[in-house]
């Protein structure tokens, strides 16, 4: 069943005078229990992507066109009113950065026993008891004494679980994930992949799972989409992306990371930067800097073409014609 | 030839937490660290946060004094010269920082930020600063008429360039390189890997690479010391760590560290809690609360850094000094 569709997404920024189209037109979906993680590069357009199917767009930002589809209904037609109803409670999410998002003046419990509060009317000391109950669950330890305690007295792995606590407390059915382990520290980051990977799958939660780092796409995801500048370069079971990567951005990225089990004296490269968003090709995205760039590649921009089942890329070194 | 050797050096900061001073609370950030780096060597140097490894990169900048223990730079100890002396060294011994879009002064353009240490060194005559700044902006990849803009206008990996561009230009022995990946994007990484691995090579230079990246860390280094809580844990060559780690810590350091393939299944060692904060620094080995393998002895007998074959590890578990103590916790509890 599909949990979250998106079709032909377009969320563009007005920004003195000039058009930057961070999200421009891009599809995807993803199924119950599953999770979809996007890769990208900082400008790709994946956190905005997330804040999109949010709601949480402002100016002089602006979703131009598409379909938010959430159980199949679309959210773009929704009020600001209805869309209350949804975040936190049926869509939540884990931000980047636990240092900077939680109050650092409201009790860590109060803050995400506020959640069920809010969405469950819930009376003050149920909603505490459920908090406790799901702090234990995301791994705090004494949560009932921790109840009580400020961020401060937290550490940023303890900060994320309750991060993450905040966000399945209403049991919603999909958490949207940005960069939810960047801040963290190797060992902890592998400890809440697990937690998160874990929960979604024991509740039959959905992820869309925002991140920069190939490693843990590897150890988390399903399924795929690599986003550039804008647009979806490829989309795959996380199988298909690795062992056979299409589109030259993904084999690039795959090759450019330096890796513990191999010893290259030279890395490969991407050769030059990444557009500027008001500066973007005019054909693909990529064609300024792919190492198989052909004259159609400038001149037009590809479609995203299926070329297996479950693997589509944006690419004309694949089209059949 | 040694280039630098870091003897038994300590960092404790003095945190006032009474207004009376009665207590002394003290973060011990760097606490009894040695290692050498030979010419032009890498030693890469990983921990998490808070395992002091910035700390000791600013020690041997001469950016912070330490509490105790030597810094020898070409065998001389930086802190017994003088500051007007010290100035002719600094120039060998430079630094590329972490963050490209804060390291630069955003009102200086690119000629001026590389014609600062030109100057303030007297690397070259005036008369030849122009032609100094394009040489420097070539060897990095960027181009002459890059010499009159601002930090503004360049992206992420090109300011990095900037930022290593800046560190050369004093022709200098020995950088001490604070994560100078981790703000990069991906593809942007591995640009600018080869190209500070491509100026060691040119310029025999000598590395203290600073990450917590463990496969740039494998990528970029001779050497590797990881450290936990102000001291190091173990080091040895980067093949030996990489493929026969000694010490839990390393072990588990590398069973976290994600691999790009779906297809390695590894063991995954998950640690408990998180890295203890350096204030209150457990008793005997600092990494016994977290140790899956931890013993009685570990909880009041410090492990010392033992060296076999350049292989050093600190560790009850590989020194052997637990002889006839099978008192090993499977659990992990202690």
């Amino acid at each position: 069943m599909r949990r979250l569709q998106i079709k032909e997404l377009k969320t563009y920024f007005h920004i003195d005078g000039e058009i930057i189209p961070a999200v421009d037109g891009v599809s995807f979906h993803i199924d119950r229990g599953e999770i979809l993680a996007i890769v990208g590069e900082s400008g790709s357009g994946k956190s905005i992507t997330a804040l999109s199917i949010m709601g949480l767009i402002k100016s002089p930002g602006k979703i131009e066109g598409g379909e938010i589809l959430f159980n199949d209904t679309n959210l773009l037609d929704y009020k600001e009113k209805q869309m209350r109803q949804i975040r936190g409670n049926k869509i939540s999410m884990v931000y980047q950065e636990p240092m900077s998002s939680l109050n650092p003046m409201i009790r860590i419990g109060d803050q995400v026993a506020e959640v069920l509060i809010i969405h469950k009317k819930m009376s003050k000391a149920e909603a505490k008891k459920q908090a406790i109950e799901v702090m234990e669950a995301v791994g705090i330890q004494d949560a009932g004494r921790r109840y009580n305690d400020y961020p401060a007295q937290f550490s940023g792995g303890m900060r994320q679980r309750i991060m993450i606590a905040m966000a399945i407390v209403c049991h919603p059915e999909l958490i949207i994930a940005d960069e939810p382990t960047t801040a963290l520290d190797v060992t902890i980051q592998a400890e809440i992949l697990e937690l998160l990977k874990g929960l979604i799958k024991q509740n039959s939660m959905s992820m869309l799972l925002i991140t920069h780092d190939l490693g843990v796409v590897a150890e988390t995801a399903d399924r795929v989409c690599v986003m550039y500048c804008g647009k979806i370069m490829e989309e795959s079971s996380k199988a298909g992306l690795f062992k056979n990567p299409l589109n030259p951005y993904t084999q690039g990225l795959i090759q450019c990371i330096p890796r513990i089990d191999d010893k290259a004296e030279v890395l490969y490269t991407i050769g030059g930067n990444v557009p500027h968003p008001t500066d973007f090709p005019k054909g693909c995205r990529f064609s300024t800097r792919c190492p198989k760039v052909m004259e159609k590649c400038i001149a037009e921009l590809p479609p995203l073409m299926a070329v297996e089942e479950n693997h589509s890329v944006r690419c004309w070194l694949y089209d059949k014609e | 030839m040694k280039m630098i050797e870091v003897v038994d050096l300590k960092k404790h900061f003095t945190l006032n937490t009474s207004v009376l001073n009665t207590e002394i609370t003290e973060v011990k950030a760097v606490n009894g660290v040695s290692f050498h780096i030979d010419e032009g060597e890498t030693l890469g140097l990983v921990g998490e946060s808070g395992s002091g490894k910035t700390t000791t990169g600013k020690l041997i900048l001469r950016l912070l004094k330490p509490t105790d223990g030597k810094i020898l730079f070409e065998e001389r100890d930086i802190n017994e010269i003088k500051d007007r002396e010290f100035r002719k060294i600094r120039k060998d011994i430079q630094v590329i920082f972490q963050n490209p879009y804060a390291s630069l002064d955003p009102k200086m353009t690119i000629e001026d930020i590389l014609t600062q240490p030109l100057t303030i060194h007297k690397i070259v005559p005036p008369l030849e600063f122009k032609k100094e700044c394009v040489r420097l902006l070539d060897m990095v990849g960027l181009s002459a008429k890059d010499a009159k803009k601002f930090p503004h206008e360049f992206s992420g990996g090109q300011r990095q360039r900037i930022g290593i561009a800046r560190a050369i230009a004093t022709k200098p022995k020995f950088i001490v390189c604070d994560e100078p990946v981790s703000a990069l994007d991906i593809s942007i990484q591995s640009q600018i890997l080869n190209l500070m691995m491509a100026l060691k090579k040119e310029f025999k230079l000598s590395y203290l690479f600073i990450a917590h990246g463990l496969n740039v860390i494998k990528h970029v280094s001779d050497r590797v010391a990881v450290m936990y809580l102000g001291k190091i844990v173990e080091m040895g060559a980067v093949e030996d760590i990489y493929t026969s780690p000694k010490h839990p810590y390393t072990k588990a350091l590398m069973s976290a560290s994600p691999i790009p393939d779906p297809d390695i299944k590894r063991e995954r060692i998950i640690l408990k809690d998180e890295i203890p904060s350096p204030i209150h620094i457990p008793s005997g080995c600092a990494f016994h609360t977290r140790c899956p393998s931890c013993m009685d002895i570990c909880k009041h007998k410090t492990p010392e850094l033992r060296t076999e074959n350049g292989h050093s590890v600190a560790c009850h578990l590989s020194l052997g000094t637990v002889l006839g103590d099978n008192n090993v916790n499977g659990d992990g509890s202690c």
